[in-house]
């Protein structure tokens, strides 16, 4: 996760698509052409030794500037290249995240905004390009310059030879000819300087993301775990997604299999880290976070996510069928398992409602489903997987009341026997809690069930009072 | 529930009326099939009036042959559609299709947006149209049309 925290989706995107399609035209056709034309170059360099070897040498002078030429201009080109790419790339990441934010460009009325912006980045890549290809262009006529000096050599030298008799015309003329078949594979060589700069520069990108750790990663003891009880516990864990700013601060709790925990707190408290390290999504920076005894970091990492559900505030579905995207949550599923699924997520009847039924395409991200068709497609994605601990992020709170309740319904059969922490801001919606962890700065500052700390006066008990008296305020503009 | 408690009816008004064993009837019944274009024939739903379900039958084989002819019945009314015979004409502009075609019913026109989600290979050769207000068109064999409908269809998808 923190590698895609870092890197932007356009400039991934135009990685896998851009960069690879580079490398795959040299490889496939610049290496070939490459094998070919230095077999020509030495094969038309041994004919013309063969009919005058004191002009070849003549006429072989410009050569060596070409390779030195070329070598020093390469890294020249590779920097610009290079530097082409970073406003390839931020462009695309720009594109993307405008195209995703459309709805808010359009709310906002700054569509004339994000036109200025995109013709910002639009010139910066022009002229980026403008400057590479330039200093492209002026290497490629220099080097034809010189490459064409052989030519003019080989006219002064063999006009000199002809008028004293050591050569005829006849040989100058076959000479000059099998000249002009040097010359081709030759300038050709110029140009692949430009190929391979480019290749290069890409395969350098791609290589760097394949040569990335992978993190968090399966350790080659890692412990095959098909089944989890869902005893969590964490201890003594210190995190932050920078290191230096820790999130969460020597958080020791204890979970058994089959509690539901709420955790409970302000914005930015940490609860989402939380379970982010359950999920192990980020390794811990101190301490450990266990699941029935073993270290979470000692667990094949697929055992692990496989016996995890989640279900977030903002679903996301792929661009595919609503059976699809159910069946994403257990590809080897028959089309029964998924009914059953839809219909334990209160999903089944608004589907069957549709055309199209379970062959309804979502369209990308889900656009064609409303909120709520979307969180309880979602909600049977993580039944079907059938997991053994459950996230809940927020589940309801994007929906309407009806829909909260088809929702609420479907998420008590979810959560039945399974380990399950819910994070929710609405403290009503975890009444039936078994216990509450309320985390305040990165610390847990209360643990109980819900009449527990109620009684005490700490930092729920002000939750709750807050959100009572904020619930008897006027509606908005009374 | 075994499909063969199921009994299926028609009230004086032609809507369906569904018993399944000894439980009340229920009328004004709809059927449809949880999955039309991967499952035609199978999982087939009966909704009351509210859209919520009543209860599913995994094949239609499984019904009486009585209830199976009204099943069938029913969702030949429900999924009604076109069959293209040749196409007229076929216009794109913005991503919005214009379709003008002959079908056994006549001369039809209709419109389709967003190509992705309206239009269903259902075969290589066998196409799905729904058209902005969910009436479905059909192309049961593409390579039956005459060369200049397919040709039209091949530059437009």
């Amino acid at each position: 996760m923190r590698f895609h925290d870092r890197k932007e989706t356009g400039s991934l995107m135009s990685l896998v698509t851009q960069d690879t399609d580079r490398l795959h035209g040299f490889l496939v056709e610049g290496l070939p052409y490459l094998a070919t034309n230095s077999l020509m170059l030495l094969g038309i360099v041994g004919v013309l030794l063969s009919i005058n070897w004191q002009l070849t040498l003549f006429i072989l002078i410009p050569t060596p500037a070409l390779f030195i030429g070329g070598g020093l201009f390469w890294r020249r080109m590779r920097r610009l290249f290079h530097r082409w790419w970073q406003r390839w790339s931020t462009f695309s990441a720009e594109l993307n995240e405008s195209l995703s934010g459309i709805r808010v460009t359009k709310a906002f009325a700054q569509e004339q905004a994000e036109i200025e912006k995109f013709d910002r980045h639009n010139e910066e890549l022009l002229w980026a390009g403008v400057v590479a290809d330039r200093t492209w262009f002026s290497f490629f006529a220099t080097m034809n310059f010189f490459t064409s000096t052989g030519a003019l050599i080989a006219w002064l030298m063999g006009g000199r030879a002809i008028i004293a008799g050591q050569i005829t015309l006849g040989t100058l003329m076959a000479f000059v000819n099998y000249l002009w078949l040097f010359y081709g594979p030759l300038q050709w060589f110029n140009q692949v300087y430009n190929w391979m700069s480019r290749a290069f520069a890409g395969a350098e990108r791609i290589f760097a993301v394949l040569d990335t750790e992978p993190e968090p990663y399966s350790a080659p003891h890692a412990i095959h775990l098909p089944r989890i009880r869902g005893d969590v516990t964490f201890d003594d864990v210190t995190f932050g997604y920078d290191k230096s700013k820790p999130v969460l601060k020597n958080v020791n709790c204890t979970v058994k299999a089959g509690e539901l925990i709420g955790l409970v707190g302000k914005s930015g408290a940490g609860k989402t880290t939380f379970i982010n390290l359950v999920c192990r999504f980020y390794d811990v920076d101190r301490g450990r976070v266990t699941i029935d005894s073993h270290d979470i970091r000692d667990i094949r990492l697929e055992d692990l996510r496989n016996q995890i559900g989640i279900v977030l505030q903002e679903p996301f579905l792929f661009n595919g069928t609503i059976a699809q995207n159910i069946h994403y949550g257990k590809p080897d599923a028959t089309f029964a398992e998924i009914i059953v699924a839809a219909r334990a997520a209160n999903a089944h009847d608004f589907i069957v409602g549709k055309p199209n039924g379970y062959d309804t395409r979502v369209g990308e991200r889900g656009t064609k489903l409303s909120v709520g068709e979307k969180q309880r497609n979602s909600i049977a994605r993580a039944i079907l997987r059938d997991p053994r601990m459950l996230i809940l992020d927020e589940a309801t709170s994007s929906v309407d009341t009806e829909t909260e309740t088809a929702i609420q319904e479907a998420l008590a059969r979810l959560v039945k026997g399974r380990t399950t922490f819910v994070i929710a801001h609405r403290l009503s919606t975890l009444r039936n809690a078994d216990r509450l962890l309320v985390i305040d700065d990165g610390c847990i500052a209360e643990m109980g069930t819900h009449e527990e700390l109620m009684t005490s006066e700490g930092a729920y008990r002000r939750l709750v009072e807050l959100q009572v008296a904020l619930s008897r305020v006027k509606a908005v503009g009374g | 529930m075994s499909p063969q408690t199921l009994t299926l009816k028609r009230d004086e008004d032609g809507a369906l009326v569904l018993s399944v064993a000894d439980q009340d009837p229920v009328s004004n019944v709809r059927v449809v099939r949880a999955a039309p274009l991967s499952h035609p024939s199978r999982y087939i739903t009966f909704l009351d009036e509210k859209g919520r379900e009543l209860c599913t039958v995994d094949r239609l084989d499984d019904l009486s042959s009585s209830a199976r002819q009204l099943v069938e019945e029913g969702l030949a009314e429900y999924y009604l559609g076109h069959i293209i015979q040749r196409i007229n004409d076929l216009e794109s502009e913005f991503g919005i299709a214009y379709w003008d075609v002959e079908t056994p019913r006549g001369r039809r026109d209709f419109v389709v947006s967003d190509v992705q989600s309206s239009i269903t290979w259902l075969s290589p050769t066998r196409l799905l149209i729904v058209d902005v207000d969910g009436n479905r068109f059909e192309i049961p064999d593409l390579q039956v049309l005459d060369p200049r409908s397919q040709k039209l269809v091949e530059m437009s998808l």
